[in-house]
């Protein structure tokens, strides 16, 4: 008996010191960790996660250091009317995390120097609003879906939809088809579970739950194949999918896309670049054949960013991106981009309304 | 299978637990079962390689064993030929094979040079060595050649020591695994874990971090300043004492959980105040195989100084080609050899500098002094460890001399600000690296003063427990989990 007794003070012991050592490391995993997992949440009109409105987004990786400031659309950018004016020309820019911007603050952003260039000329007749709808992680599917609960409902004149090499290869998203084979664009299953968020409260538990599910993963693989945990572990792989696959996943998505945006009676544009990080060879020119085919198909612009980014870097003699550090744009890659949006807007008079 | 993947934490439990579950009779061959496993998770083809050369030191000792006289060197001679001459032809063909066609040009002589494709088997470099120092005790009739070729294959094989060694001895490591009627004991599991733990956050939380500089100040160097490169200098030397000893204590806890008790291979190296000290305390396994099996049948010291100081460098020479097929390890090599002797030179100087500038007041100082500059010269010879040619080595130290013009605060402000342009890390890993570093330092300090233990078992259990799941927290949360390997299993 009082052996048994002396083993449960033992376990009571070490389960406290294990508990003091979780509230200890709380605080410190708040300083060191300068991640923000409690900033999003799932919009129940749409199912889309967005930002909490009026909040500010943190982001450093160690050659920037940045406080994202989220509008009232819940957005990394300025603030938005939602009510259009009549001499307003309203252009939507939707995109993943390079159109989200989180990396620079609102003033840097392309969108605001782009709107900045277009309303420097009095003698323009319209008012020029660039409202960007990013949102990190976006594929082409993503970004139609954002179009459409909140691009759409903004009634833009003209909408950009900015894709770059790494969301064709690495965020492929397929969408389910009708009988006519048009995309049905319904919003993925979310794989935020209950207790998920609830962690999302503290930085400490979100750093444990993530590392339980690589576990999670690397126990699965070894159990139930014990000879394929052998290979080396292996970093992102782009898709596997050959380049046939790839647009007949995509075509229809750009097809929906383009359908909707004419739908709304606005221009679309669709602008692609490559540069990032961790794009083969050859991404540049099937991103551009394609779309090129696809513009012509469904009647929307297409133009290819890359020549451009890359003469202005040649030009200045500055990086579009933060690499090695971070694959996004840096600064002076926003300034680039703005400006080539500014000359191909108004050189094809694509702002004609 | 590496020591700090993921299957490895699924592997090692399933390994003790079925150890101590398993008839006493039959354990080797568990072990030896789990090793194989453990091994062909890298190339699996190349255990037929390691079966050839378990089977051949097996056949050659039993022969050497019942044999006397030319015989039986001429079977030392062959087991030692089959070792060297596999390590040759995977390790160094290539790299004699390049240096002897660049002669051929210098001598206006096309000589054709072959090149062989093969891969480096893992761990080729420790368990040549640790099979030849058991067919070198089997001659010196020192070890009796094992009878069981399953028990000898673990000693060549057994996995925690296996790849990166220490790299162990007959007497110590094969007379354990003959025996193991080890029961199953708290005590060992809780030692090994605490080992396992300690290896981990070494090699994930610090040489991992650190390596995050390491890396970008060496592809970057050329547009680097001075104070850059010689953090990187700094850090490479942490980095790799905490990768390599990180290995040493994974391996050593993986043990002690089966009951077996791997050699201690570091004992606070950079604590040591010369460069002879210093390889008394760093890879210690290797240093005493030179030691026993080169520089003391060279004649060691019981000779004149100038054959002394020769044979110092024959063993540095080749300690550092054994560290890889390179000019930089030859040239690391040399560099330790060359501070060994300078240091055996110059011992009455420096004890009349001491002398004359009263040093002998002030121990502890002097202490200081020492292991500083010993510090100093360990780090500058492991720049040739870690430069890809010396062409690049003598740039990098070149480099040091670069950018010293601005004021000390501007360093200190862009350092802390953006530390990624300079250093490639950000400002929370750089203060992570410095807190993890200054961890390091005091539990070493604490050890060579042997009250490390003590302290700690003082606490209350509650505190102790605390301690421990805060190491295992930091290593979850501060380690860095992208895919590396350990810098000396290219070995």
């Amino acid at each position: 008996m009082s052996h048994s007794v002396h083993m449960l003070k033992k376990i009571v012991l070490v389960c406290s010191g294990a508990f003091l050592a979780l509230l200890l490391f709380a605080p410190i995993v708040e300083i060191t960790d300068s991640n923000d997992y409690n900033i999003t949440h799932i919009d129940h009109s749409s199912g889309l996660p967005l930002y909490f409105l009026h909040h500010k987004v943190h982001e450093s990786v160690g050659c920037f250091d940045n406080d994202a400031q989220i509008n009232n659309l819940g957005f990394h950018g300025p603030e938005v009317p939602l009510k259009k004016e009549k001499n307003v020309y309203r252009i939507v820019v939707v995109g993943s995390s390079y159109v989200e911007a989180r990396q620079v603050s609102v003033d840097e952003m392309f969108t605001t120097q782009l709107e900045q260039k277009l309303n420097a000329d009095p003698n323009r007749p319209f008012t020029y609003q660039v409202i960007p709808l990013g949102f990190n992680g976006n594929s082409t599917l993503l970004a139609a879906l954002y179009y459409k609960y909140y691009g759409s409902p903004l009634h833009p004149d003209l909408v950009i939809d900015i894709e770059s090499g790494y969301e064709l290869l690495f965020h492929l998203d397929t969408a389910p088809l009708d009988k006519n084979g048009q995309a049905i664009l319904v919003v993925p299953k979310t794989h935020e579970s209950a207790l998920r968020s609830l962690l999302r409260h503290s930085k400490l538990l979100v750093n444990l739950y993530n590392r339980l599910l690589v576990a999670k993963d690397a126990s699965i693989t070894f159990f139930h194949a014990p000879l394929l945990s052998m290979s080396p572990p292996a970093t992102a792989v782009p898709n596997e999918k050959n380049e046939q696959q790839r647009w007949e996943a995509k075509s229809p998505l750009v097809d929906a896309m383009a359908h909707m945006v004419s739908a709304d009676r606005a221009k679309l544009l669709y602008a692609t670049f490559t540069g990032g990080a961790g794009e083969p060879a050859g991404t540049d020119e099937e991103l551009s054949m394609h779309f090129t085919e696809l513009a012509k198909k469904d009647s929307f612009i297409y133009y290819n960013l890359t020549r451009a980014i890359k003469a202005k870097e040649v030009q200045t003699g500055k990086q579009a991106y933060f690499l090695p550090c971070d694959g996004h744009w840096s600064a002076a890659g926003h300034e680039y981009v703005a400006d080539a949006l500014y000359d191909y807007l108004l050189q094809n008079g694509v702002l004609n309304k | 299978m590496s020591f700090d993947s993921i299957p490895f934490l699924f592997f090692l439990p399933l390994v003790v637990v079925a150890f101590y579950i398993c008839p006493i009779r039959f354990r080797w061959a568990l072990l030896l079962m789990a090793s194989c496993y453990f091994y062909m998770a890298f190339v699996p083809k190349y255990i037929l390689i390691l079966f050839s050369l378990v089977c051949i030191d097996y056949t050659l000792a039993i022969l050497m064993d019942k044999e006397s006289g030319k015989l039986r060197h001429a079977y030392l001679v062959g087991s030692v030929l089959s070792n060297i001459g596999l390590l040759f032809v995977f390790k160094y063909f290539n790299f004699f094979n390049t240096n002897i066609e660049l002669l051929g040009h210098a001598l206006d002589w096309n000589y054709p040079a072959v090149t062989l494709r093969l891969l480096l088997p893992l761990g080729l470099s420790f368990h040549t060595f640790q099979s030849l120092s058991y067919v070198i005790e089997v001659y010196r009739r020192k070890y009796p050649a094992e009878k069981n070729l399953g028990v000898y294959a673990l000693y060549v094989m057994f996995f925690p020591q296996m790849v990166a060694g220490p790299i162990e001895r007959p007497q110590h490591l094969l007379e354990q695994l003959k025996r193991l009627y080890t029961r199953f004991d708290f005590e060992n599991i809780f030692l090994g874990f605490r080992l396992i733990v300690w290896g981990f956050f070494k090699k994930k939380v610090i040489a991992d971090r650190l390596a995050l500089c390491v890396n970008y100040v060496w592809i970057n160097y050329a547009h680097l300043s001075g104070p850059s490169i010689l953090l990187a200098i700094v850090f490479f030397s942490f980095q790799l004492y905490a990768d390599f000893s990180g290995y040493s204590d994974i391996a050593r806890g993986s043990a002690r959980m089966l009951g077996v008790d791997v050699i201690q291979n570091f004992r606070q190296p950079y604590f040591s105040r010369s460069t002879a000290e210093f390889w008394r305390r760093w890879h210690i396994s290797l240093s005493s195989w030179f030691r026993d099996y080169v520089y003391i049948p060279l004649g060691g010291s019981l000779v004149t100084e100038i054959v002394q100081y020769r044979n110092i460098f024959v063993v540095f020479l080749v300690s550092g080609l054994w560290h890889g097929a390179a000019w930089t390890f030859v040239m690391m090599g040399f560099l330790f050899g060359l501070f060994v002797v300078l240091g055996t030179i110059s011992k009455n100087i420096r004890i009349a500098a001491v002398s004359f500038f009263e040093l002998s007041r002030l121990p502890r100082c002097r202490a200081f002094l020492q292991t500083l500059v010993t510090f100093a010269l360990v780090s500058f010879a492991w720049v040739f460890f870690r430069a890809p040619s010396i062409y690049a080595a003598v740039g990098f130290l070149r480099q040091i001399f670069v950018g010293w013009g601005e004021p000390f605060l501007w360093f200190v402000q862009t350092y802390l600000q953006f530390p990624f342009n300079s250093l490639g890390m950000n400002r929370i890993d750089l203060l992570l690296s410095i807190a993890s570093l200054i961890g390091l330092l005091i539990v070493e300090y604490m050890q060579t003063k042997n009250i490390f233990i003590q302290s700690i078992s003082r606490l209350p259990l509650v505190l102790r427990s605390a301690m421990y799941a805060g190491l295992v927290l930091v290593v979850i949360l501060f380690g860095i989990y992208t895919p590396t390997q350990f810098i000396y299993f290219q070995f």
